[in-house]
């Protein structure tokens, strides 16, 4: 992953991550994407367009995904990106690296003096 | 596999840019319209449903530059977006730019032809098959004064090597020669070369058509048979296969033509070691006899051999100088000189070839070389003023979040353009060049059929580009880029940030003026030497002369018919009009034939008792020989009608001649000898009387005057060969047509050769330092033009940046005078420094050329005056301008204006 992302209002570095799982469960236009992050958040991550777009070039430039453009369920056209083989397995090790780090990060916060 | 995908991919993509850009606006469409869409379904008015999603949105302007910014692909794309840019700046500022280009396209065009001709002339292979085998052989006697010079072998050696050697694959002697061809038309001399039947092998070419030589061809005795070479073929017959078989008369004796060479073979090719620019039109065998024992005279051939694979020419030295230590080689002194135990020497065929321009080749790839680094420094120079004037914009390039590579990238793109649009003049100027190099060459320049633009000279220029691109780009690139904000920012409009840059200019000035300073000095000794091979006194007057050699064929007493045809021809010629006087010879100026004697002087002797024995050209010439070269006497008189019937027979000697062998203070005039030259008169009582010293005559007007004695044609004395010399009333030319119609009239098998005014045979001859000093000085003017723009942008640039400080002089009461002076020292200091440095280089470097200097050493004081003072007078005028308007700063406006 080259070092310049930063995503604004996600944390740093788990915007792909997100993007992936988000079109694990369907492939999605972007706007659909963004909406669908909000909606699993339960609003608590807000994705801009400043952010996604360039989130979605990256991640096809890897060949993660792949965009098509399909008829939309209003009769319009949009570029509707799917997960490819490679995005399936980047998120799956992204998934087991993330859940590693957080279950380290959380019994680093929740540690105290006599565990130790 | 996945790899190459993905570059083609992105390449793909490059290119398909606008698609991809198309295609992002649509989505960015897409997703502003079902922002909006869902923000009705909630309920908002369509108006604010819209101002919402654009605000959610953001500026689309700013999404889409940063989903460009994805990839090195983009990399590509912002180098793309620095060229236009580039481009812009450019055009915005056509001075800047016009100087530039100017200034590339001069030094690359320069560059490019200058290659181009050093590569055809000294790198590019020979024509010959695996050229870089062949070598050429001949024999000395290490610390002799060689009297015939040359690269010849004796024949002994010759066969002996022939015969076995390890070092050797092949070994082909040949002889230049000049035919009597009378099957064309009319009689006329051609430029040929005997061959010995293993020489095309040798040189690994086989026939166009036919066949070469064997061995049965090159038998004494043998049928006479000819190979043509393939301009001779296409030219006579037509490029027809029908000539194969036919006849042509060649000296008198006819013929078989039985091969044709390749296309573009010639041997030894146009200025390969002949004195004449002409090529080989056709080649005859050479036959090499074995020696007969108890011969006195050693036979010699020009000899040219292949090198057997894996062998060095250290092998093949050694190999042989045994075989020649193992031969008898009878009167090899007289040929040789008398020196130490004979070597042979074995050198590169190529190397041999060029020889003789290779000094002045090397000259001129120097020379360009230099204006080419001035060129560079030039441009660099501009960049630098131009980067101080930018600091600004991209100080707020900088602040505005520009990366310092990214600045950098976008400066080395300016140089970079700057210089790949100078280096497409540059090829024009450089095509441009090379046809007149071509078409300016002396004749007799070697491989100058090897000269032309191609993919090699294309190469040349497009390096030189990119060399110059780099070296001008990097150093303000490096140095604009390291701004500091700060500073920048809070300087404004005062301009004095930067001065440090000017160290760097002044050293590039420096630098510049030094360069110009070894040119003008080397182009000064160059066009020195050339006047001095000018004001040569040769001893003759070229002027209204016209010369012509006379051969007779089909006599078996060639030398009698020749001197009886050519006293016949200045006999009637004299009753010409338009004919002032007419005489022959068997020597004349540029006739390329020198015959020099040793004889007995009877009657004097050397202090050890032993008769004298002088060394001296001995020229056979008719009354009126002398009149129309006009020579000049020094006392007594020149030969007489009547002189070729008296029973004494007249003598003139030269000047040197006198000086050496008639020293003892007697009289010159009327001295006699008895008994001189008995083996050509064929008696012991001959009577020779002293009538006259004559200034001497230079044959070659690089070489140095020697003895020369000329005696009166008849009574027994032949002129052998004879050259025509014709001194006429008006152009030479009109009087060659009636030369040609009389010898045809008296001798219509009689060729005449060379006929045509001596003095564009001089002019010929001193072709090659003419061209020598026409391009050095041309790139020495080159290097002035540009040393004086480099120091007149600089001061200029300096004089505007102070423009606030001299108006604080100015205010303060500063004269103009005292304006004027302080700008001058400015450029007067970088000028001289510049004047010592090129002062200093050329003294050490310029031995290098003395071999093309004539008559000045390379330390002449004129050019060591001429190169400084040049320089100083045009950084003077360089330096005035700038200066002046310095002077002329307003103290009131220039500090307002602040």
């Amino acid at each position: 992953m080259p070092a310049e992302e930063k995503p604004s209002s996600v944390v740093q570095g788990t915007l792909h991550m997100l993007i992936l799982k988000t079109l694990a469960l369907e492939p999605m236009h972007g706007y659909g994407i963004g909406v669908r992050l909000e909606q699993i958040s339960k609003g608590v991550f807000q994705v801009n367009a400043g952010s996604l777009f360039p989130a979605l070039r990256r991640l096809e430039r890897d060949r993660l995904i792949t965009g098509q453009w399909r008829v939309t369920e209003n009769n319009r056209r949009a570029k509707y990106y799917t997960l490819t083989t490679l995005g399936r397995t980047r998120l799956k090790n992204e998934t087991r690296d993330w859940q590693l780090q957080t279950t380290a990060i959380a019994r680093i916060l929740q540690a105290s003096l006599g565990e130790l | 596999m996945a790899v190459s995908r993905r570059v083609i991919g992105r390449l793909r993509r490059l290119v398909g840019k606008a698609r991809l850009e198309e295609e992002l606006d649509a989505e960015l469409r897409e997703f502003l319209h079902t922002a909006v869409e869902e923000k009705l379904r909630n309920g908002l008015s369509r108006e604010r449903a819209v101002r919402a999603a654009r605000m959610e949105l953001g500026s689309i302007e700013a999404v889409k530059d940063r989903v460009r910014d994805i990839g090195w692909e983009s990399v590509l794309g912002s180098v793309w977006q620095d060229a236009h840019y580039a481009a812009r700046v450019l055009r915005k500022s056509p001075g800047f730019a016009a100087a530039a280009l100017l200034t590339i396209a001069l030094g690359v065009g320069g560059t490019a032809a200058v290659f181009s001709v050093v590569y055809g002339v000294l790198l590019r292979p020979l024509p010959y098959s695996e050229p870089d085998r062949l070598v050429r052989l001949w024999e000395l006697h290490p610390g002799a004064n060689a009297p015939l010079g040359g690269t010849l072998l004796s024949q002994p050696t010759y066969h002996a090597w022939s015969r076995a050697s390890g070092s050797l694959q092949a070994i082909g002697g040949f002889r230049v020669s000049d035919y009597t061809v009378t099957g064309f038309g009319a009689a006329q001399r051609v430029r040929g070369t005997r061959v010995t039947p293993s020489l095309f092998g040798v040189l690994g070419v086989s026939p166009a058509l036919g066949r070469f030589f064997t061995d049965t061809d090159a038998q004494s005795g043998s049928a006479p048979v000819v190979v043509l070479a393939y301009a001779t073929w296409r030219d006579q017959f037509g490029a027809d296969p029908v000539a194969i078989g036919k006849t042509v008369t060649i000296d008198n004796l006819d013929h078989r033509i039985i091969g044709v060479a390749p296309s573009g073979f010639a041997f030894p090719g146009p200025g390969g070691w002949s004195d004449s620019p002409r090529a080989s039109t056709l080649y005859t065998p050479l036959v090499l006899p074995e020696m007969v024992p108890g011969a006195n005279v050693i036979g010699l051939v020009d000899a040219v051999a292949r090198l057997a694979p894996g062998a060095t020419i250290a092998q093949a030295e050694a190999e042989g100088t045994a075989y020649a230590r193992s031969v008898a080689r009878p009167g090899a002194d007289l040929v040789f000189g008398s020196g130490g135990p004979v070597a042979v020497r074995v050198r590169s065929m190529a190397n041999q070839m060029t020889m003789t321009v290779r000094p002045a080749l090397v000259v001129l790839a120097a020379g360009i070389g230099l204006v080419l680094l001035i060129a560079c420094a030039n441009v660099a120079n501009l960049f630098l003023s131009r980067g101080m004037d930018r600091a600004r914009e991209l100080a707020v390039r900088a602040s505005l979040g520009a990366g310092r590579g990214r600045l950098l990238r976008q400066l080395l793109t300016e140089g970079f353009v700057i210089a790949l649009v100078g280096g497409a003049l540059g090829g024009f100027v450089g095509w441009a060049l090379t046809s007149a190099v071509a078409a300016l060459a002396p004749s007799g320049f070697p491989r100058l059929e090897d000269i032309h633009v191609d993919a090699w000279f294309l190469g040349a220029a497009a390096l030189a580009a990119v060399f110059v691109g780099t070296v001008s780009g990097v150093l303000p690139a490096a140095r604009a880029s390291r701004v500091d904000l700060n500073i920048m920012m809070n300087a404004g409009g005062d301009r004095s940030v930067g001065t440090s840059g000017g160290r760097v200019r002044r050293i590039l000035l420096v630098v510049e003026a030094a360069l110009a300073v070894v040119l003008v000095i080397g182009a000064t000794l160059l066009g020195r030497s050339f006047i001095r091979l000018l004001q040569v006194d040769a001893g003759y007057d070229a002027a209204k002369v016209l010369t012509a050699d006379l051969y007779v064929i089909g006599a078996t007493d060639n030398g009698k018919r020749n001197s009886q045809l050519a006293v016949s021809t200045i006999e009637r010629l004299r009753a010409m009009p338009g004919v002032r006087v007419a005489g022959a010879g068997n020597m004349v100026p540029f006739g390329g034939v020198l015959s020099s004697t040793s004889f007995d002087l009877p009657g004097m002797a050397a202090p050890d008792g032993r008769p004298v024995v002088a060394r001296a050209l001995r020229a056979v010439v008719t009354p009126g020989y002398a009149e129309a070269l006009g020579m000049r006497l020094q006392e007594g008189r020149f030969f007489r009608p009547e002189d070729t019937t008296s029973a004494i027979h007249p003598l003139l000697v030269n000047d040197v001649f006198a000086t050496t062998y008639f020293a003892d203070g007697r009289p010159v005039i009327g001295r006699r000898f008895v008994g001189l030259f008995p083996r050509m008169l064929g008696r012991t009582d001959a009577v020779f009387d002293v009538v006259g010293v004559v200034k001497n005559v230079l044959l070659e007007l690089d070489a140095p005057p020697q003895p020369h004695i000329y005696l009166v044609h008849g009574g027994g004395i032949d002129m052998g060969r004879a050259a025509l010399v014709v001194k006429t009333e008006g152009d030479p030319v009109v009087v060659a047509s009636l030369v040609r119609g009389i010898v045809r009239q008296l001798e219509p098998g009689a060729a005449l050769d060379r006929l045509g005014p001596l003095a564009d045979k001089v002019s010929s001859s001193v072709g090659q330092p003419r061209f020598a000093a026409f391009v050095l000085i041309t790139f020495s003017s080159l290097a002035l033009v540009l040393a004086a723009t480099g120091l007149y942008g600089v001061l200029s640039y300096n004089v505007a940046q102070r423009r606030r400080e001299i108006s604080v002089r100015a205010a303060l009461g500063a004269t103009s005078g005292q304006l004027v002076r302080m700008v001058l020292r400015e450029g007067f200091a970088v000028t001289a420094t510049g004047l010592m440095a090129g002062v200093a280089v050329s003294a050490l470097s310029m031995r290098a050329i003395s071999s093309v200097l004539f008559g000045v050493t390379p330390l002449d004081t004129v050019a060591f005056f001429v190169g400084p003072f040049l320089l100083s007078v045009v950084a003077g005028a360089a330096c005035i301008i700038p200066a002046r308007r310095a002077a002329r700063v307003d103290p009131a406006t220039a500090l307002k204006a602040e």
